[in-house]
């Protein structure tokens, strides 16, 4: 933005040319006491007028100055404001990641603890079927038996019933033979799996030991990162609010200059106020000593001659 | 909720000053421009919870307005704590008799000003 300084420049210039010495008084002429008091008080308002634009000035700049300073600390608050959320908001969108991850985790090792369960529960009931099977097997080699011994005691005419016989006998014994190759597999498997659903078990235990671990860590990183950031955060607009109170402190100037302006117009009336009395014919050295003309006048108070 | 004080000077450099630093620390803030302006805010505005006065002022002074505020039983708890230039002995007395509670001659150090605001409002 560019700055009108021609306020400042109309007051700070001097009645001459820059560069150029101050004119030497001329000679004072020898003029009537009206005249001396009419030039008093002429520039006496002159120094009035400069007076008062001088604290004009002086108070608009001022308080634009403490205008632009709050914005300063507005605007640094408002940007950690910002800041403040948008690291929630990552923080909270990390949480639900690390809690979906652990949830994938935990349900990961459930199942297969779940899976070799249900391997052993089918072992179970193979076993089941191969018992039966075994049963049959008995049962159909005795009807063999029983079937040779019958046909045994009927001579030539059961001897087809004993090739039958021996049939059923062979095919029980193979039956036997493939209901134990089963069951012994099904015992390999058994004997197998246990160890591998207590590593499933183990390692669901460990999975979940790791993952609540890793959680806790997750945790106490997030939180520690968050309260260094809002240590840090708040630590910077501490010291932006400090800066910004140093500069209020520079900006109190102005009630002072002020104050001592009006005291200025009002020595400037005391002075005109004299000579008008000296003029009068009042004894100069009585009037110094005068203690009420010697007074300062208390700050703010306006004293009217 | 935050505490609210109010700042009682004619200057408007000074109100903005005083204002500033309160508000930075979390102060609800309140002006008046004189005495019976001070006056009027006291009694329309009863959450004030302190007030922070200049001395020298058109219309009424700092120290008459302390003394009507404090004639009011009502406001017999409510901390006046002068802010000005003057240092004259007889005026602080003065203060302090009709019931002020601190006098700072300016200028004024504005992180004092925010502790003692504090401590005034128990906040």
């Amino acid at each position: 933005m560019i700055r009108d300084f021609s306020a400042w420049r109309r007051i700070l210039q001097p009645p001459w040319d820059v560069g150029q010495a101050p004119p030497a008084p001329a000679p004072a002429p020898r003029v009537d006491d009206a005249r001396v008091m009419s030039e008093i008080a002429e520039g006496r308002q002159r120094v009035a007028e400069r007076v008062d634009e001088l604290k004009s000035l002086s108070e608009r700049e001022t308080l634009a100055c403490g205008d632009v300073l709050s914005s300063i600390v507005d605007n640094v608050r408002g940007l950690i404001s910002e800041t403040e959320r948008t690291v929630a908001e990552a923080k909270a969108r990390s949480d639900a990641a690390t809690s979906r991850f652990i949830e994938g985790m935990q349900q990961d090792a459930g199942s297969q603890a779940a899976a070799v369960a249900e391997v052993l529960r089918l072992a179970d009931g193979v076993e089941e079927a191969i018992r039966s099977i075994n049963g049959l097997t008995q049962y159909s080699n005795l009807l063999a038996i029983n079937a040779r011994i019958e046909a045994a005691r009927i001579g030539e005419q059961g001897r087809g019933f004993a090739v039958i016989a021996q049939h059923m006998r062979e095919l029980s014994v193979t039956i036997r033979e493939s209901a134990d190759k089963v069951s012994a597999a099904i015992g390999a498997v058994r004997q197998g799996l246990p160890p591998v659903g207590a590593r499933a078990t183990s390692m669901q235990e460990r999975t979940r030991s790791f993952v609540d671990e890793v959680a806790a860590q997750v945790k106490s990183a997030s939180l520690q990162t968050e309260r260094s950031s809002d240590k840090a955060v708040h630590g910077r607009l501490d010291a932006v609010i400090e800066l910004s109170n140093q500069a209020l402190s520079h900006l109190q100037f102005q009630d002072p200059l002020v104050q001592n302006l009006s005291s200025i117009n009002r020595d400037i009336a005391q002075v005109e106020g004299r000579v008008r009395r000296v003029l009068g014919g009042e004894d100069l050295e009585a009037l110094a000593n005068d203690p009420s003309s010697g007074a300062q006048p208390a700050p703010g108070k306006i004293t009217l001659f | 909720m935050a505490k609210t004080i109010l700042v009682v000077d004619d200057s408007g450099t000074v109100r903005q000053q005083v204002s500033m630093a309160l508000k930075q620390a979390g102060f609800a803030i309140v002006e008046a421009a004189d005495g019976q302006e001070a006056l009027a805010a006291i009694e329309s505005n009863r959450a004030i919870d302190m007030v922070v006065c200049d001395v020298n002022m058109p219309n009424l002074n700092g120290l008459e307005m302390v003394e009507k505020v404090k004639s009011n039983p009502e406001h017999k708890a409510l901390p006046i704590l002068m802010l000005t230039t003057e240092g004259q002995p007889s005026m602080i007395r003065r203060a302090k008799e009709a019931g002020a509670v601190g006098w700072i001659v300016k200028p004024f150090d504005a992180n004092q000003l925010v502790q003692t605001a504090k401590h005034l409002t128990k906040s």
